[in-house]
């Protein structure tokens, strides 16, 4: 007989997970990766775009992505699995997120700036190149510090949603940053973005397999 | 000397209404959250409507559970909560089985 006793934490975390299997915040963060990638078209060859170009490429997918999630929460999601609302203890863990995502952006944001500064100065660039090491490539210095702020940032991200497949999210999503600086190309960015995507849409193909929509006599009168 | 009659009162005290397998899965699935509706209960006690509505109806009038209705949008949306008597209830249930079956020799 294989019988199992009752783990009501086991119980909540399923009910918890259960909400991220639709694959739509995969979607919406690969999305937004994608999307930033148009920054470093600004700053990396490898583009033709323009400036224009570039701003619309970051407003039509960032726009697509918030519009893909929140429509596909409310039509497909909801009305497959339900709705619920978390215990305390869940609850607080999200504020922490919020708290911790807030701090990781900010600090992001600046070390994005000083990257910008960093390649966009030459005499900048030239002043940090011996304190960076004698290295004839400064980008693998520069992609790793981009890294070293990316990767802890992007982990506890996935430490504090307690989802583990967010690993995969974290680790795609250095690597993009990473292979961008490393080789000037930020395409890479968007291929990041694109593998996230795809794993989302994966996730999503299973969800509405999983969770066929039940004819309900309600909702609920 | 006669001997002693069996003591099966903690046994004969066990609350039914938890006890029934479904309900008691229902109510384990309420416990471990603030509240849901209709459908995530389904989902998450492996439920037909039908059935798990007859099952809450029993929760219901015996205080266990309550019952919102709330819209979200335009669509409206019943969701259920364990009651402060319900959530006692499930604990006292939980401290009972565990302590009926504490020196059961299963050899």
């Amino acid at each position: 007989m294989n019988q199992k006793a009752l783990n009501l934490k086991e119980l909540e975390q399923l009910a918890y997970r259960r909400t991220y299997q639709d694959g739509l915040l995969d979607i919406y963060l690969g999305g937004i990766l994608a999307s930033f990638a148009a920054f470093g078209f600004t700053i990396f060859p490898g583009t033709d775009m323009d400036s224009l170009q570039v701003l619309l490429y970051y407003l039509i997918g960032m726009g697509l992505s918030t519009l893909v999630f929140w429509l596909g929460k409310r039509y497909i999601t909801l009305p497959r699995i339900g709705l619920v609302k978390f215990n305390p203890a869940r609850q607080k863990r999200a504020r922490d997120l919020i708290l911790t995502l807030a701090v990781i952006v900010a600090v992001q944001v600046l070390v994005v700036l000083l990257q910008m500064g960093f390649l966009l100065s030459s005499d900048l660039r030239s002043q940090l190149i011996p304190i960076l090491g004698t290295t004839s490539n400064p980008n693998l210095m520069i992609a790793i510090f981009a890294v070293i702020f990316v990767a802890p940032g992007m982990l506890l991200i996935a430490y504090f949603m307690d989802i583990p497949h967010f690993y995969y999210n974290a680790v795609v999503m250095s690597l993009g940053v990473f292979l961008m600086i490393l080789l000037d190309q930020a395409w890479w960015m968007a291929l990041g973005g694109a593998l996230i995507i795809l794993l989302g849409v994966i996730q999503l193909v299973r969800f509405l397999r999983q969770y066929p929509l039940e004819s309900t006599p309600h909702e609920q009168s | 000397m006669s001997n002693p009659e069996p003591d099966f009162s903690g046994i004969q005290d066990i609350d039914r209404l938890v006890h029934e397998p479904t309900r008691l899965m229902v109510i384990a699935s309420l416990y471990v959250v603030e509240s849901a509706d209709y459908t995530f209960l389904m989902r998450q006690a492996g439920l037909t409507w039908g059935n798990l509505s007859a099952h809450l109806s029993k929760l219901e009038e015996a205080g266990y559970i309550q019952v919102e209705k709330t819209y979200r949008g335009k669509r409206p949306y019943t969701l259920v909560r364990l009651s402060d008597l319900g959530r006692s209830t499930f604990k006292n249930y939980v401290s009972r089985m565990k302590t009926i079956f504490n020196d059961l020799d299963q050899s």
